[in-house]
């Protein structure tokens, strides 16, 4: 899957977890950049992104992820 | 040694002169003498209050350090025993790993929990079992007296912090006991935090640091605050309310208010105070550390407040407790079974991870019922924000004027204070009969010539005080003002008027203040 793919099905799962239809992700938005994206935001994201792309994130991805780009990273490398 | 006191201004001033000579010596320049200077002024550091206590850091590091060596050793063995297996294979033998990593963790944490449960709470469930048993007629009188080693549940935290990250992979195990005693012991953050991360820690405490002016001053100015928050707020309120929290005079009404506000208040300048001092110290040997509160009384909801009050204990319960609850198999089984109703699949796993995170947080604090409750009462807005979240969202999404407001701010930001004021009433005596008593007496009559009679004799006592409060409240609302702008904070003149009016404050508290600054309020946790 291209990695513009990827971050286009990023950007619905995004608007759908957060329920906000102005969000536009992209490789650098960070958890500062969305007003809700607090810790449990962040659970129920990785689980809708899991499902989606059906890959497993491992512990040390779901506490480490710096940003978008590094979800993408992992989706490219798994999926 | 605690922070106020001569003998840290004696070993600070000792340290800071030694740690800076290798830079300039030729050959000693480059040889990495700095962190072992640390690691020998860590273990004076701890061990001035008792040798005893370096037993119990030895004993947990050691273990810490022990199990993962194991996970490094049984990584690299299925690494090199995969490389000539066929898939399947592969993924058998990873599995064989996995399984005896997670068996060596689970007893290296039940071991290292031990060290701290046993005489953190020994105590109390004793008192427990004695009051159980006595319920069923049987009376006993089992006691035990341990004294709780100093930064005990904070070491601990870090030790499993570290422990699990080696077991997920996130770094590889350090081999040095030594170098991984100098990060677990490094003497800033040894007693009450931050909880540092050891990929953010270590490698600042192997460079070599030069000496450097700027951040000499920074430092310097910063553990001058700490020092001014902890002698002219806290210790001065303290003077004031202490015996009303301890039950030696019965608070009255206005008073049980007065001491809710003032053990906030006294609590937030003596914890932050103690970071200034422990951040801005570790800034003067050149090694930052983790900011642990972000003006916390400014926040708007009890959510907020627990990201920017004690931030790394947050930090700490989120990645190595709430996380690992919420993907473990019981929680991500409730959530695919709920998939179809989407907010319960959302909000019911949240709430049960959110409640057991809560009453840990209740519990690590102390061992007392009171405490335990203070968890559980700040868990219960947490998990109703939670819950709620759809109506608030419909709520501000209906009235976005009004809500972006800044009156409406504001009464957020005193809801928010008056729940975490309350909460403190529970917390502050430490007893859960005495926290009972103190919010029974809320409605009492009598607080107002309570408050006059304490007046008398302790006017130096509530000026300075108050002087200390106003002076904080200015730089945090500065600090909160001005923290998303580029250009933050203070200008330069602002800074030097700073430096004297601290100056002045610290020679006169310091001089003439009739308060024992030597303790401070999280060392008991």
């Amino acid at each position: 899957m291209e990695r513009n793919e990827i971050l286009e099905k990023l950007n619905e799962i995004f608007r759908d977890v957060f329920d906000d239809d102005s969000i536009t992700v992209t490789e650098e938005t960070t958890s500062s950049d969305i007003e809700d994206w607090d810790s449990l935001t962040h659970i129920t994201l990785i689980s809708e992104v899991e499902d989606e792309f059906d890959i497993k994130f491992a512990m040390k991805e779901v506490v480490g992820m710096k940003n978008v780009g590094e979800m993408v990273d992992i989706i490219e490398r798994e999926a | 040694m605690a922070f106020t006191t001569l003998p840290f201004l004696v070993f600070f001033a000792i340290l800071f002169v030694l740690y800076y000579l290798p830079t300039w010596i030729p050959f000693l320049k480059g040889k990495g003498v700095q962190k072992w200077l640390i690691l020998i002024a860590n273990l004076v550091f701890y061990a001035w209050a008792s040798p005893y206590f370096l037993i119990f850091l030895g004993a947990s590091s050691l273990l810490v350090y022990g199990a993962s060596l194991l996970f490094g050793r049984i990584d690299k063995k299925t690494e090199l025993a995969c490389a000539s297996l066929e898939r399947a294979e592969k993924k058998l033998a990873k599995e064989k790993a996995g399984k005896k990593k997670k068996g060596i963790l689970i007893l290296a944490l039940l071991l290292v929990l031990l060290l701290l449960i046993v005489p953190k709470y020994a105590s109390f469930f004793l008192e427990n079992l004695n009051a159980i048993l006595g319920a069923f007629g049987v009376e006993t009188d089992f006691k035990v007296s341990l004294i709780l080693p100093l930064g005990l549940s904070f070491y601990t935290f870090q030790n499993i912090g570290y422990l699990v990250n080696v077991y997920w992979g996130k770094y590889p195990p350090q081999k040095n006991y030594f170098l991984y005693l100098t990060y677990i012991s490094y003497f800033p953050h040894v007693l009450q935090g931050p909880l540092d991360e050891y990929e953010e820690l270590f490698p600042a405490l192997c460079e070599e640091h030069e000496f450097c002016r700027e951040k000499a001053e920074k430092g310097l100015l910063r553990v001058l605050w700490g020092l001014f928050k902890k002698w002219a707020v806290a210790t001065q309120i303290g003077l004031l309310i202490s015996p009303y929290l301890s039950g030696e005079t019965e608070a009255l009404g206005l008073t049980v208010v007065l001491c809710a506000v003032g053990y906030a208040v006294q609590m937030y300048a003596d914890f932050s105070g103690y970071m200034d001092i422990a951040i801005g110290c570790s800034n003067m040997l050149g090694i930052p550390l983790a900011e642990n509160f972000d003006a916390p009384y400014f926040s708007t909801g009890v959510a907020e407040y627990w990201r920017r009050w004690h931030i790394t204990l947050g930090a700490w319960f989120r990645s190595y407790v709430y996380y690992p609850l919420m993907r473990s198999k019981g929680l991500s089984a409730l959530r695919k079974c709920l998939k179809k109703h989407k907010y319960l699949a959302s909000v019911l796993p949240t709430s049960l991870a959110l409640a057991l995170v809560w009453l840990c947080i209740g519990f690590w604090h102390g061992a007392d019922w009171a405490y335990v409750l203070h968890g559980v009462y700040h868990g219960l807005f947490v998990i109703s924000a939670s819950v709620l979240e759809p109506l608030y969202s419909a709520y501000h999404k209906k009235f976005p004027k009004l809500t972006a407001s800044v009156p409406y701010r504001i009464f957020c930001i005193v809801r928010t204070f008056a729940i975490v004021c309350f909460g403190y009433l529970l917390f502050a005596t430490g007893d859960i009969s005495l926290s009972f008593t103190l919010i029974g007496n809320l409605f009492a009559e009598g607080g107002a010539a309570q408050i006059s009679a304490l007046f008398v004799g302790n006017e130096y006592v509530f000026f300075s005080a108050g002087l200390g409060i106003v002076l904080m409240l200015v730089v945090d609302v500065v600090y909160e003002l001005t923290k998303k702008k580029e250009k933050k904070g203070f200008k330069s003149w602002q800074i030097y008027l700073l430096w004297i009016l601290l100056g002045i404050a610290i020679l006169l508290f310091g001089a003439y203040s009739e308060a024992d600054a030597s303790q401070f309020l999280y060392f008991q946790f």
